[in-house]
């Protein structure tokens, strides 16, 4: 393959690229700089991403008023734990179904399968009873809880049709050796599946860091567990009218910002799970 | 330790998956299909009304609207964006190593980003006086396309789309890109020998061999837009008037702002069951051996 020939499909290649950059960068560097701009500049428009005048004054309204310290350890927090309650609760069930098999086991892969579409918060009304009753409102727990068993049926299949497919051999050779069941788990298959963890971590945590409804209901009551996603939105109502955007931007810079470090200590380790684990998967 | 107990002890082994499970996704389908059939206020049941719940939402034109918006955005998630990023992650294995290292930087990071910061990021680019993009089309002198982009029947949910499937373009050309690099170099070496330019050789090799990646992505772009209600409430609360509202969007509406829990129920009974049969389908159609290299 010549690589360095400067052909039309080449050209078109770079087109698209730089198309595409721009479509998933622009949004994010718009906001950025018209964080800085005034409110008035920002009203008034104008295709200029750079602002005129910098002004500072919405990332200290943002950051003093709207509590973000406190809302971006909470998302973490939820994010964090479901990730690793997920793990945990996913990879035991999901080498349970993977390595005995039981009579009930062929239906409850399938109903794993049936309500792996339905997303959370259509139950969101019967969760919120439920944790009233558990008298588990306002506590982080309840959305930690939900938010993860909301994920497992999907990542449970995951990990499952990943972990059938690890040489049984293996098993066997540390079975002769003595291994028991749990010893097993996480001597052998754990150590295996690291790739599809790495991918069911991925998923998880993207889906704690984004719910919104479900965080929102059952922080009704306490406003100090409030995640990030239901923190910038509360912003919208500060300042006078319309001049909020501007503050609001400026919180969802402040709120790009954790993950941006997150992202930047992760960024190799998502590739690498993402690889290795959907070629699997 | 007899056999028994083993056996016993192994399913030991799942019930925290499963207690969870079935506790928090399967066990609140029951109140929910009860309330469904009541009138309840949220705070308290008003007494059984039958079908009427149901019988209302299928009188009432919205119920179909709703619909029309959610299969549009999965249907733009999974013919629209799927292709665009399979397309990008072909095309990026063919550029220069540096343009790939900032590409995949880049492309991943607008999904790590909260919904709402994404909402009101894309609410911003769209708004009809200061927004970003009236701002280009006046300064480029096409005048006469600006318009309110949110405010606008006709153009809401596709601008909605946007921004929703924006999100995940990056992850899931990241997902496909990872996907080619896995395939082993020597089937494209036979194809250039037999004289196959880049799209034979996609079309040929590549895409039959990303079948597994594809499934994976169809599965889990098909849940994130069946689940889509979050950029909407963000973004425009549904409007203007009900034009841009998903099925979820509805559910939440009807339940908490007109405090009607019994249809919002009812609503939910019927995606729960919309969402079985969509997973039946994706089975039905993607579940085939894997192929082997």
């Amino acid at each position: 393959m010549k690589k360095n020939r400067i052909t039309f499909g080449r050209i078109c290649i770079y087109v698209v690229l730089i198309l595409m950059t721009i479509y998933c960068a622009f949004p994010l560097i718009y906001a950025f700089f018209g964080s800085f701009k005034s409110s008035v500049e920002f009203l008034n428009g104008g295709a200029n991403i750079l602002p005129a005048e910098w002004d500072f004054s919405s990332y200290g309204k943002a950051w003093k008023e709207a509590n973000f310290a406190q809302y971006t350890i909470n998302s973490l927090i939820i994010s964090g734990m479901t990730v690793v309650l997920t793990l945990i609760v996913g990879s035991m069930a999901a080498y349970v179904l993977a390595r005995t098999s039981f009579r009930a086991k062929p239906a409850l892969l399938a109903v794993l399968g049936l309500v792996m579409f339905i997303p959370n918060v259509v139950l969101i009304f019967p969760i919120f009873h439920m944790c009233q009753t558990l008298h588990l409102m306002g506590n982080i727990w309840s959305i930690i809880i939900t938010q993860t068993a909301s994920g497992l049926p999907f990542l449970v299949i995951l990990m499952q049709s990943y972990m059938v497919s690890i040489s049984k051999e293996m098993d066997e050779a540390a079975e002769i050796d003595g291994c028991s069941f749990f010893k097993k788990f996480y001597l052998i298959i754990l150590p295996l599946s690291k790739p599809i963890l790495a991918t069911a971590a991925l998923f998880a945590f993207k889906n704690a860091w984004n719910s919104y409804l479900l965080p929102l209901a059952l922080s009704l009551s306490k406003p100090e567990i409030r995640p990030l996603t239901v923190g910038v939105i509360a912003l919208k109502d500060m300042g006078e009218g319309i001049s909020a955007w501007n503050i609001m931007i400026a919180g969802s810079v402040l709120a790009i910002f954790p993950m941006v470090v997150v992202y930047l200590f992760m960024n190799r380790f998502f590739i690498e799970g993402i690889t290795a684990g959907s070629v699997k998967g | 330790m007899n056999k028994f107990y083993t056996k016993k002890g192994k399913l030991l082994f799942a019930l925290p998956g499963l207690l969870l499970f079935s506790v928090f996704v399967i066990y609140p389908m029951i109140p929910q299909i009860l309330i469904s059939f009541q009138s309840h206020n949220g705070a308290e049941a008003l007494g059984y009304v039958g079908w009427n719940n149901y019988t209302n939402l299928f009188q009432s034109n919205v119920f179909g609207k709703v619909h029309r918006n959610t299969y549009f955005i999965v249907g733009c998630s999974l013919l629209i964006a799927l292709p665009v990023s399979l397309l990008l992650a072909l095309l990026l294995e063919r550029a220069s190593a540096g343009v790939r290292t900032v590409f995949k930087f880049g492309a991943l990071f607008p999904s790590v980003l909260s919904v709402t910061v994404i909402g009101k990021m894309w609410a911003g680019i769209y708004d009809a006086d200061w927004g970003m993009l009236n701002s280009i089309l006046r300064g480029i002198g096409m005048e006469q396309l600006t318009r309110s982009w949110l405010t606008n029947a006709d153009t809401v949910v596709p601008c909605i789309a946007a921004a929703f499937l924006w999100q995940y373009i990056g992850l899931n050309c990241i997902l496909f890109y990872a996907g080619i690099k896995a395939i082993p170099e020597q089937y494209y070496e036979a194809a250039i020998i037999d004289g196959a330019g880049f799209w034979r050789a996609s079309i040929c090799i590549t895409i039959p061999l990303l079948q597994d990646i594809i499934k994976y992505v169809v599965i889990i772009s098909t849940l994130g837009s069946m689940g889509m209600y979050a950029h909407i409430l963000v973004m425009t609360a549904g409007g203007p008037g009900d034009a841009s509202r998903s099925v979820l969007y509805q559910m939440y509406y009807k339940a908490f702002s007109m405090s009607q829990f019994g249809e919002g129920c009812a609503i939910a009974v019927i995606f729960i069951i919309e969402c079985i049969i969509v997973s039946i389908i994706i089975n039905k159609c993607i579940a085939k051996e894997p192929i082997q290299y």
